[in-house]
């Protein structure tokens, strides 16, 4: 991995106020300090922003969405790996997750190394099945309701109670505190995202992200727990510092033991104000945005899943500094308009000579 | 007393206070910095009045009124312990 020819390929390059964790991601595999190969960026719109940042990516290139299907991701990924080889391959997004999960083994037999959850582990994690955690695990989540039409919803705000939460079933999450309201969000939120809209009952305390890193067998290879400190109008956390709270820690290492989860996560956790006790609001199916913190806190959770992508043993990362802040920053990169025009006409950039693709050579 | 809870404050000389547990922050003047650091350290109220009464040169009974308050504020936003002496019993 030390090799200067080994090429990782990262998703996610959108650098906004609702970044992607492309950029992120990288970062930390740079700081790794074991890394002295090549980033190849694989973006879906040419004015992603981590396309252009110095010392991010060597080689980018555009995609088709993933809207397109698992085949049309295939044939882009194999003809990018006829040009760059790519030796790991690093899917940032929701969105793509269950496209490159169905073609795992296509890309292991072109020699792309990934390090995925299950698609049994996505399905379980997916916001219509999620209230089914505490029956089927025996993890502590908030009760929740998957409806299709209005007359559930009015059926299930009386089981829940109001204030309760309307949530898409990929984004978008908002609180309404009666039905008229409930019913002004499922619409909304079904138009945007499709049915069904789940319900769910509303804890109030305060949250936690923790960014972790699962063996697949039930182990934790390492978590790092942060306050959101400083939100956007989307809200997005803009800053973060890491905390030691010894009983969310278990909380979240109990989770990781019941589910079982393979590769990058993000748990979103409620401690209820009035006990103090923990629920499990969410579980993203990869690393958040701000996951270069846990890099910063101790825990290169990213460059981990490289190395376990490759089939490297990682022992489980014991301890991370507490009290670890990061903060977002938005300022203005001037660049030449080559780049640019290259990612649109022809849709790749190369900043480092690109001759290590697999043309002409057998694939094993 | 469950003295556990102090374990996670990070006070520091300036009055800044860090959560550990909660990741909340807090900016203390100098006379809640004191209060705290002697809570932290184990004082109970009647030494911690009485240090202020020294320090600030009022009445003993003002300064224990004034600090029960204080740590009365501490464990409704949950930095000290609710089982902590605010220095109230006998007072009643």
């Amino acid at each position: 991995m030390n090799r200067t020819d080994f090429r990782i390929a990262v998703t996610g390059m959108n650098a906004s106020d609702n970044p992607g964790p492309g950029v992120a991601m990288i970062r930390a595999i740079r700081d790794s300090g074991e890394f002295e190969g090549e980033i190849i960026g694989l973006s879906y719109e040419p004015l992603d922003a981590g396309v252009y940042m110095n010392g991010i990516c060597d080689h980018v290139y555009l995609m088709s969405y993933p809207s397109e299907g698992s085949y049309a991701l295939l044939e882009r990924i194999r003809e990018i790996h006829s040009k760059t080889r790519i030796d790991v391959l690093m899917p940032t997004l929701d969105a793509e997750l269950q496209a490159y999960i169905a073609v795992r083994e296509e890309l292991n037999a072109m020699g792309i190394k990934t390090f995925l959850p299950t698609m049994d582990g996505l399905e379980l994690r997916s916001k219509s099945k999620f209230n089914r955690l505490s029956e089927t695990m025996g993890i502590s989540v908030p009760k929740g309701k998957s409806v299709s039409d209005v007359s559930a919803l009015l059926q299930a705000g009386i089981e829940l109670g109001y204030p309760l939460m309307v949530k898409g079933q990929f984004y978008d999450a908002y609180m309404a505190y009666s039905h008229i309201e409930a019913e002004r969000l499922f619409r909304i939120i079904s138009s945007k995202w499709g049915l069904p809209v789940v319900l769910q009952e509303f804890i109030e305390g305060d949250e936690y992200d923790v960014v972790a890193l699962g063996d697949g067998v039930g182990g934790l290879i390492g978590a790092v727990p942060m306050k959101k400190l400083q939100l956007t109008d989307k809200g997005k956390a803009w800053a973060g510092v890491t905390v030691n709270d010894p009983m969310m820690n278990a909380f979240v290492a109990d989770i990781m033991r019941k589910l079982k989860w393979r590769g990058p996560c993000e748990f979103e956790i409620m401690k209820k104000r009035s006990d103090g006790s923990y629920y499990l609001i969410e579980i993203n199916p990869r690393f958040p945005a701000w996951c270069y913190l846990a890099a910063g806190a101790g825990q290169n959770l990213p460059w981990a899943v490289v190395k376990l992508a490759m089939g490297t043993d990682v022992a489980p990362f014991g301890a991370y500094e507490i009290g670890m802040m990061y903060i977002r920053n938005s300022i203005d990169h001037i660049y030449p308009l080559g780049e640019y025009r290259d990612m649109t006409t022809l849709g790749e950039i190369h900043r480092k000579a690109n001759d290590g693709g697999t043309h002409g050579k057998k694939e094993i | 007393m469950n003295r556990k809870r102090y374990e996670s404050l990070a006070l520091s000389e300036n009055g800044f206070l860090f959560d550990t547990e909660t990741g909340f922050t807090y900016t203390l003047n100098e006379t809640g910095r004191d209060i705290l650091q002697d809570l932290i350290k184990g004082d109970g109220p009647q030494e911690i009045a009485g240090r202020l009464a020294e320090i600030y040169d009022v009445p003993a009974e003002t300064a224990l009124n004034d600090s029960t308050l204080f740590i009365n504020y501490l464990k409704t936003i949950n930095l000290v312990p609710q089982d902590e002496d605010n220095g109230t019993a006998g007072h009643e």
